[in-house]
């Protein structure tokens, strides 16, 4: 007849509007963790698979010495007892275009006599590559190309197409937003067509042992080795992307929490405010026999059929959600990770789901708690309101927030990034946490403020507004909470984003004065830029200026840190330690660069003595690299050049730069002159050239001279504005899987915020009738209605605003503090804060928009209720 | 002797604020008998008619129902005393707006955790006494307001209360469906010997009472016993006083 889960699924049926709109709360909360755990996984899944198939199926691979021999280091290594086989591979990267679409085109060279070599490469169909002219494709670039075994591939070479016959495809994972396409050719077309500086080109030696061999062992024993620079083992390259890909995912879980303890607050807000308006209906259940607990398993039992009903619903929008983001970065600028196929697992499933449900239960237990205090005589006169008054314990919210504050100061001091960003979240919840607990204490006087400011001016609906939100203060303060942790959340994304992107400009700002850069995007052959092409660039009639870069790659092997020489970490990844002693070198003329680009150094270095004195035995660093390395200026780093040529240098300053080019943006380690590079490095070889216009000479003139002038090299020319977009591009990817995320908070918050405005209306539709019963007009009601939403989510957005920003500047300064010790941890040069004005705009417009629109449509419900209806007392 | 309430004071508030909106009041119901409060507004009828059903907590005195003291209940026995011992009925129904009429009966059994079975009878006894039979899956907002007091009444009886309190039962409707109520409460009180206390302004439905108790400013000024005879015109009269 009756049971209890009769009674809460039919309050839940019957008051279909509360019911929805808390739902959506869970909804909201589940789906968003849902679809950023899906996306992480699948990620972390593709990139796993990606890394797995392009490590190969070697055992090792040996990366020898830039300044080695690699024929020979290969030599040497396969005469090793435990080895079953070695073969060499050469691997170079261009880019070009395939009916107008850019590729970029990973060029291996493969010994296809080597017995070895068959076994490293699986092919789905055909075979290897066996003489030139011959080619053997990915299988997925094949596949999205609709390329088959025996037609022809023509390969769009900067020096030319060449046309190759495809005799194979080979699997080698799943394709990076297919724009990476793998060309499997015979090595001398490598040797014929491919760069001759080994630099930049890796080459890598494969190693097979025999069977049962430790991996590591024989690593140990290669990279003892001669001309050896590094050796990785399988097993160890999967740990390595599963290492790297941790901190991503660790960053998505932290932003699925905190999307979570949004979702927290909407259902916490939703059961609070709803609380008020069921005083009655328990009061009344009291009134006739029901105890406390009864009355607050009644609660809970609502709360679990809610929370498993919409986390179920949730589970499903988090997967909508996530085949849209798939969508979206599938059509998005190339270049980014494509998670072609998402990785539904049902441990994501469960996670989100019991946090929908443990989110739903623990956002009832203090409404639960209070619903358990109600008086029985609630139902038969109103209660005098000992809610309503704010309590002054609340002023601990304070102690609360400024603990989350030290803790976010603090938090670079785990150990890695998995744990900084579990601590970084920890320490914004808690913030959250004060500031929830904190709040009504400014609100309430706020809204008390704006009531005795409006009651002198505007009209009857302005009056009421304010009244109502000031007399119900902890009823306002509950909603603006509500929407200023929605909001701060998107804030605190924006502004990262912002301040990411910005990063970019403001470097490209300091060298904004060429006009034209020469460059090339690839892997290539050096000399990029022959001393006959310098000097032909130099006597065009419309160049002013004209200067040349000379990037290469140096060795390190020796650091003078203040005096003494240094170690490296034990902890150190081993590509990163690679990168970091095989250093980019930029030799620079130190009195044309200045004039033509420039160099970002940190506040109080004197630019201009920098470039005078860099004629001296000096190089500039990488303000990154140097402090990976914990180097400053003043100690010494001695570097090895061309033919094993090497010299100590000091350090001069610090600096911050994007290059020019877009090869590597790490390359530009390390500044020398370009006198000295030639002089002791042996470097003496151009990559690039920056060009200043004459004044009032023809762009379009000068871009067509150049182009004869290049044509037929690898080299390109692109104005300013290109290599900006490009800088700008570059900077988009690492924050494209923030952006989703922005997208989902935004998307959280504005519909939270719909709901916590509807629920505010909906719980009042008693009053609503009244304000009509005593003459108030249609019009009247909704202006009162949609004034207090649009005041609240406004004190909601300020707060918000507020609060993110002063998280984000906190965040900010301790990731570059972060920085000083674990570089790995946002790779970001600079760490510039910069305000999200425009984001902030649009915020506040949305939020005015989004208030109303929740306002009106519960107001709209209640406006078609007569006065009677309203008020019969239920 | 049913119920027994002792000096009992209830204030509200504090300090000079004070109200005092029962003062010393003392006063036996007899096991089936059948008592109205009349008195002015604000005389503290309800007030009187909460302490003795354990609604409101007591400044001091003793209520006694079946001779045990409820002023020394905790939280979950006094809900179970209410549940028990005490029907109330309310001048403004106060149903469960989503329930249905036979679901608003079967609440308190469902809150003592009452079998399906035992459930079913009780609440059909309940709705049939009551004369609902036909009207038992409907909303409240479906029925007429004497309907809905009869759901009220159906709820109050169904766990066979030793005492009805009913706070102006009669209040929102006209008086034929008012007699109705009142013939519908002295049926039951005959049939199942409930004692019954009921708070009323209008002489008519006190008449119905076995005795009337008059209250002012929180204080019991008189008392009157009816023997069966309505002597309208001594019970005006004595209002009139009591108003003065
Ligand atoms: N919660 C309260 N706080 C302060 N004073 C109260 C409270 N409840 C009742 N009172 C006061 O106690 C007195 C008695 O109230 P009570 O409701 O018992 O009167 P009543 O006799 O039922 O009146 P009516 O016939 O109008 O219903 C009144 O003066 C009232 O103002
Ligand atoms: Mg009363």
């Amino acid at each position: 007849m009756l049971s209890i889960n009769r009674l809460s699924a039919r309050q839940l049926l019957v008051r279909k509007g509360r019911t929805i709109l808390t739902g959506l709360a869970i909804m909201l909360g589940v789906a968003s963790i849902f679809s950023l755990l899906i996306i992480a996984t699948s990620a972390t899944m593709t990139l796993e698979r990606y890394g797995r198939a392009n490590f190969g199926f070697a055992d090792l691979q040996v990366v020898p010495d830039p300044a080695a021999d690699p024929k020979q280091v290969a030599k040497d290594v396969a005469s090793l007892t435990n080895i079953e086989g070695v073969a060499f591979e050469r691997q170079w990267m261009q880019r070009g275009d395939l009916d107008g679409q850019r590729f970029e085109f990973h060029i291996k060279g493969i010994e296809s006599k080597n017995a070895v070599a068959s076994r490293l490469y699986s092919l789905s169909s055909g075979h290897l590559p066996k003489r030139d002219g011959e080619v053997a494709l990915s299988a997925t670039f094949a596949q999205v190309r609709g390329y088959q075994i025996g037609r022809i591939f023509t390969l769009p070479l900067k020096s030319g197409a060449k046309k190759l016959k495809i005799t194979g495809l080979i699997n080698d994972g799943p394709s990076i937003n297919s724009v990476i396409a793998g060309v499997y050719v015979d090595m001398p077309f490598i040797n014929k067509f491919g760069p001759k500086n080994t630099a930049w080109n890796p080459s890598s030696i494969q190693v097979v042992l025999k069977k049962g061999e430790s991996q590591r062992s024989i690593a140990s024993r290669i990279e003892k080795m001669h001309g050896v620079a590094l050796v990785i083992t399988a097993d160890e390259a999967l740990a390595d992307i599963r290492r790297s890909m941790a901190s991503t995912r660790s960053m998505f879980s932290m932003f699925g929490a905190v999307a979570l303890v949004v979702g927290m607050t909407l259902i916490y807000t939703a059961f609070g405010i709803t609380a008020a308006e069921r005083e009655r209906e328990f009061g009344l259940l009291k009134a006739i026999g029901a105890n406390s607990r009864w009355a607050r398993r009644l609660v809970y039992r609502e709360a679990i059929i809610l929370g498993l009903l919409y986390s179920a619903i949730g589970l499903l929008l988090g997967l909508c959600l996530s085949f849209a983001f798939m969508w979206i970065m599938n059509t998005g600028e190339p270049g980014n990770i494509d998670v072609t196929a998402l990785s539904i697992t049902s441990e994501d499933a469960i996670i989100s789901f019991l946090a929908g449900i443990g989110a739903t239960l623990f956002s009832v237990f203090l409404p639960a708690r209070k619903i358990g205090k109600i008086h029985p005589l609630a139902a038969i006169r109103p209660q005098p309101k000992s809610e309503q008054s704010i309590s002054k314990t609340r002023w601990a919210g304070l102690l609360i927030i400024i603990a989350g504050i030290t803790m976010l100061f603090k938090f670079s001091i785990a150990n890695n990034s998995t744990n900084m960003a579990a601590m970084a979240f920890a320490a914004v919840f808690i913030i959250y946490l004060g500031v929830a607990i904190f709040t009504p204490l400014i609100i309430g006087p706020l809204f008390n403020l704006l009531d005795w400011l409006s009651l002198k001016r505007v009209g009857a609906a302005g009056k009421l507004a304010s009244k109502n939100l000031s007399a119900q203060s902890l009823r306002s303060s509950r909603m603006v909470t509500s929407i200023l942790v929605g909001i701060s959340f998107v804030f605190l994304v924006a502004f990262f984003g912002e301040s990411a992107a910005s990063i970019g400009h403001q470097i490209l700002k300091e060298q904004a004065k060429y006009d034209l850069a020469i460059t090339s995007e690839d892997e290539g052959t050096l000399p990029f830029v022959s001393k006959e092409l310098l000097r032909k660039v130099k006597g065009l009639k419309e160049a002013e200026l004209v200067t040349s870069i000379r990037l290469d790659k140096v060795k390190v092997t020796k650091l003078d840190v203040q005096g003494r020489e240094m170690k490296m970490d034990k902890g150190f990844n081993k590509r990163l330690e690679q990168n970091l002693f095989t250093p980019g070198i930029n030799a620079v003329d130190p009195k044309l660069y200045p004039k033509l680009s420039s160099l970002f150094f940190p506040k109080g270095v004197d630019g201009n003595r920098v470039w005078r004195q860099l004629h001296g035995k000096y190089v500039l660093a990488n303000r990154n690299w140097a402090q990976t390395l914990r180097l400053k200026p003043g100690d010494r780093v001695r570097l090895v050049g061309k033919g094993g040529k090497s010299e100590e240098f000091e350090i001069l300053a610090l600096c911050d730069t994007f290059l020019v080019g877009t090869r590597h943006w790490e390359v530009g380690s390390l500044f020398i002159s370009q006198e000295n590079a030639k002089k002791y490095l042996n470097l003496n070889e151009d990559s690039d050239m920056l060009v200043k216009l004459k004044k009032g000479s023809d762009k379009a003139v000068a871009i067509a001279k150049i182009k004869q002038l290049i044509k037929g090299t690898q080299l390109e020319v692109k104005t300013h504005k290109q290599i900006a977009d490009m800088v700008d591009k570059l900077m988009a990817e690492p924050m494209l899987f923030p952006s989703l995320t922005f997208n989902i908070a935004v998307l959280a918050s504005l519909l939270g915020l719909i709901n916590t405005i509807a629920i505010g209306v909906l719980e009042r539709r008693r009053e609503i009738g009244l304000i009509k019963a005593i003459g108030g007009t249609r019009g009247q009601v909704r202006l009162t209605i949609a004034l207090e939403a649009v005041l609240t989510s406004l004190a909601g957005t300020i707060f918000g605003v507020l609060i993110g920003t002063g998280i984000a500047v906190i965040l900010f300064k301790s990731i570059s503090a972060a920085n000083d010790i674990k570089p790995t941890f946002f790779y970001f040069p600079v760490i510039v804060t910069s305000f999200p004005l425009m984001a902030t705009v649009a915020l506040f417009v949305m939020v005015i928009i989004v208030s109303i629109i929740g306002a009106l449509i519960p107001v709209r419900l209640a406006n078609k209720i007569t006065p009677v209806e309203a008020l019969r007392f239920e | 002797m049913i119920m027994e309430a002792i000096g009992l004071i209830k204030s509200y508030g504090e300090g000079s604020a004070t109200v005092k909106a029962l003062d010393n009041v003392t006063l036996q119901i007899e096991d089936g008998e059948f008592v109205a409060i009349m008195g002015p507004s604000g005389s503290g009828k309800s007030t009187l008619l909460h302490l003795m059903g354990g609604l409101d907590s007591i400044t001091s005195g003793q209520v006694k129902v079946n001779g045990r003291d409820i002023t020394t209940l905790k939280e979950a026995e006094l809900a179970r005393f209410r549940r028990k011992e005490i029907g109330f009925i309310f001048q403004s129904y106060n149903l469960v707006s989503v329930l249905t009429a036979e679901e608003n009966v079967a609440l308190p059994l469902l809150m003592d955790g009452c079998k399906e079975s035992v459930m079913r009878e009780n609440v059909g006894k309940a709705i049939n006494l009551v004369g609902l039979d036909g009207r038992s899956h409907h909303r409240p907002s479906q029925l007429s307001g004497g309907e809905q007091q009869r759901v009220a009444i159906a709820r109050a009886i169904v766990n066979n209360p030793s005492i009805i309190l009913a706070d102006e039962p009669t209040g929102n409707l006209d008086s034929v469906n008012a007699e109705e109520i009142m013939d519908l409460l002295s049926n039951l009180r005959n049939k199942s010997g409930q004692a019954i206390v009921m708070v009323t302004h209008d002489p008519k439905m006190a008449a119905y009472a076995d005795r009337i108790i008059f209250l002012k400013d929180g204080r019991i000024i008189d008392e009157e016993r009816l023997g069966g005879k309505i002597d309208q015109k001594k019970l005006v009269s004595k209002l009139k006083g009591s108003t003065n």
